[in-house]
């Protein structure tokens, strides 16, 4: 009985636990899953064409979005290396940086949103599986 | 070697067999105009067939390469015991409870 | 005292911005002949990028070369100093060489009636063929597996100096796309020679 309940007790938390390593994206699907199982899930071609085209607009930003803030990561070095440090404008290049990161953080979030939205409840649920036997 | 290095090189070697300038007249071409607009119009046609949308290699490296970014201020996030916050304990480790 | 204005409208005057570097000069060339100095001041530049875009064979770079001195110095392509004058040429060349390909397509096709004088002078192109290192032969052997606009973009890069503004512009596509096809050029061509960037 000891047992049983420290069983009881454990489930729940792996269960958080799980939830805690990824509690936004187990909701969302990885691109490379739906393309590499494009066929067992019966994309259409305006699926794959949709999806394909997200994939190819969100790339484009990404690099931008990268070439701008390895300009920025280079002047926050910069100010770093500076003795003593200007707090006031390594945050301010921080919050450009950040920023960046955000604008790339959401470009990602939209494509997985967009690549979702595509799909059907059977074509999402099929791909849940396949992904928690991997 | 890295990339500048190489086509560093390949431009010197190239740079050594540089034929002189020079500005030539060529006799012009004659077209079939009637024939050659035949062949645009087959291959236009041929462009116009539905064809499957296939996903490239380019499009997985894309998909592939934005999952692993990490942002440059992630170390930010890496705090002193921050592992517990996001482990569960493992079995062994309530070997103390009792009843 | 009459003043005449014709020799500054119609003059050999060209302008300049004094910069020892003419491939970034702004240039507004009124003449042949100036035309014709600043085509072969470029000239080693222009045949390393017509051979860049004709598979790095001499004949047809030479060809391609030809066609477009003649095009810009006949006035059917027009220097409008928009853009440096060698970004401008460069893109003349990448488009005379991609009508080359699809004249070719078209003679294949045996659509063309035309005048097939252009074939190699064998012992001509055996003298101009460039002998390659080891490490710049894997170098062309990793370009040719590239898409032809990737192969473009990076060779306008790494080869020709060029900005990725530069290079779009020569390439004929937007900034942003220039980059996208820099990026894949760059990952692959790492991914087949092993080495760093």
């Amino acid at each position: 009985m000891k047992w049983l309940s420290l069983l009881l007790l454990i489930v729940p938390l792996s269960a958080f636990g799980q939830q805690q390593d990824d509690p936004i994206g187990r909701y969302l699907l990885p691109p490379e899953l739906v393309m590499s199982h494009s066929e067992q899930i019966a994309l259409t071609e305006k699926q794959r064409a949709l999806i394909k085209s997200e994939i190819q607009k969100m790339q484009a930003k990404f690099i931008d979005l990268q070439w701008d803030l390895q300009e920025q990561t280079g002047k926050i070095t910069q100010l770093l290396q500076q003795a003593p440090a200007d707090e006031g404008k390594i945050l301010e290049q921080a919050d450009k940086i950040m920023g960046l990161e955000r604008e790339i953080k959401r470009s990602h979030l939209a494509l997985l949103v967009r690549i979702k939205n595509a799909l059907t409840a059977e074509q999402i649920a099929r791909l849940e599986a396949i992904r928690r036997t991997k | 070697m890295d990339l500048q290095e190489r086509f560093a090189r390949l431009r010197a070697e190239e740079r050594t067999r540089v034929p002189p300038f020079r500005v030539q007249k060529r006799p012009k071409r004659r077209l079939a105009w009637a024939l050659a607009a035949t062949a645009a119009l087959v291959l236009l046609i041929l462009i116009a067939q539905p064809r499957r949308t296939t996903f490239s290699n380019d499009d997985r490296a894309a998909a592939h390469s934005v999952a692993e970014w990490q942002p440059p201020t992630e170390f930010l996030l890496t705090t002193p015991g921050s592992e517990l916050l996001f482990t569960t304990p493992r079995i062994p480790d309530l070997k103390g409870i009792t009843r | 005292m009459t003043v005449s204005f014709a020799g500054l409208v119609h003059g050999a005057g060209v302008s300049y911005d004094g910069a020892p570097n003419a491939t970034k000069t702004r240039a507004t060339v009124v003449n042949r002949a100036d035309l014709e100095q600043q085509l072969e001041q470029l000239h080693p530049a222009s045949y390393a990028w017509a051979l860049g875009v004709c598979g790095r064979d001499p004949d047809d770079a030479q060809e391609v070369l030809q066609e477009t001195y003649l095009k810009i110095l006949d006035g059917k392509a027009r220097f409008d100093g928009r853009s440096a004058l060698k970004t401008w040429l460069f893109a003349v060349i990448r488009r005379t060489a991609a009508a080359r390909r699809r004249l070719r397509w078209l003679r294949e096709l045996r659509f063309v009636i035309g005048d097939v004088s252009a074939v190699p002078d064998g012992h001509e192109s055996a003298e101009r063929r460039v002998i390659h290192s080891e490490e710049t032969s894997a170098l062309l052997r990793a370009l040719q597996k590239l898409a032809r606009r990737q192969r473009e973009v990076i060779e306008l890069v790494f080869y020709h100096d060029m900005t990725i503004e530069e290079a779009a512009a020569v390439a004929g596509v937007s900034v942003g796309t220039a980059r996208v096809h820099y990026h894949r050029a760059k990952q692959r061509l790492l991914a087949e020679l092993g080495g760093r960037a």
